[in-house]
């Protein structure tokens, strides 16, 4: 079992920071061309660091969803920090407070990282959660204060970013094997159906209770 | 409610992330629950795809994002880079929308 340094995540995490980066300038120029401005995209990638939930919320605020929409989608993406955070409590520090800023850095990337020997380790998760929040913060601020200088994002088609990161997921799921290709095509045919018919945000929290719900039995 | 958005999904991030290790020390989620929220983020997804792809609030509608996003996820499959993909896609709505 290695005796690694913060550091070491960080040397580990380096060959993401392009993709944190070109990410979060995405995600900061989109927000900024919806309307939230600079400054609260910055916040929220500061503090949310969750690509996935940050690029939810923007598809249900422009889509006019409201608040409860927004949060149940955002829970239920990041439900899995729940796991994460349950297989790596026990490398974490014992001091409340630093405790708590290093589950802050729990990313997929940082998680995955933190395993390297097949144990956790905390200074491995440090460094790696460290550089992709760094890259993907810097990328949220240079992509609002660029956006909002450009005006439209859409012009140079940094609004096909989305759908794009949320298939690049997707894909990446599928592809561990652990879960059924129908259940991907029973989500999008659910919620293309009920869209027309149901409040804006609606469809994806049907479809997360149906998720939920318990299967019966065989 | 720009705000008030931001603190929300900020407070629930940071509470899923932290809840754990300062509760949970020597403990693990029911199985049946752990499965179901793992299997619930595909279909979630999905609906995220289809409605950012395929619908304009409650109408149905398709632009360039479509065949840039699908470019995005082939370039996905064959190299495993997301700034690849992010960056095909780009490319491909950027030069759809200015033919």
């Amino acid at each position: 079992m290695g005796n690694y340094k913060v550091t070491d995540g960080v040397r580990l995490a380096l060959p993401l920071t392009a993709s944190g980066l070109l990410d979060g300038v995405a995600f900061g120029a989109i927000a900024a061309g919806i309307g939230l401005g600079v400054t609260a995209p910055i916040v929220m990638s500061a503090t949310a660091f969750s690509g996935s939930a940050q690029f939810a919320s923007l598809t249900v605020l422009s889509q006019h969803g409201g608040l409860p929409s927004i949060l149940f989608v955002v829970a239920a993406l990041n439900a899995r920090y729940i796991v994460y955070g349950a297989s790596v409590a026990q490398a974490l520090s014992i001091h409340r407070i630093k405790r708590i800023l290093q589950a802050q850095l729990l990313t997929d990337a940082s998680w995955a990282l933190s395993f390297k020997d097949g144990v956790p380790n905390a200074q491995l998760l440090t460094g790696a959660g460290a550089v992709e929040l760094a890259s993907w913060t810097t990328g949220t601020a240079l992509g609002a204060l660029a956006g909002s200088a450009v005006g439209s994002y859409r012009a140079i088609g940094l609004d096909a970013t989305v759908p794009t990161f949320f298939i690049c997921i997707l894909i990446h799921r599928l592809r561990d094997g652990r879960h059924p290709l129908g259940a991907a095509i029973a989500g999008g045919s659910a919620t293309i159906a009920l869209a027309p018919f149901v409040p804006n945000g609606l469809p994806l929290i049907v479809v997360l209770a149906i998720a939920l719900l318990p299967r019966p039995r065989r | 409610m720009i705000w008030l958005t931001v603190g929300s999904v900020a407070l629930v991030c940071i509470v899923l992330r932290v809840v754990t290790p300062l509760l949970l020390r020597s403990t693990t989620l029911p199985p049946w629950l752990e499965s179901r929220l793992s299997l619930a983020v595909v279909p979630l997804l999905a609906g995220l795809v289809t409605l950012q792809l395929f619908t304009s609030g409650r109408d149905y509608n398709v632009d360039v994002r479509a065949p840039a996003a699908a470019v995005g996820g082939l370039v996905y499959l064959a190299r495993r880079s997301l700034a690849l993909a992010l960056a095909a896609a780009v490319l491909v709505a950027a030069i759809a929308r200015a033919l």
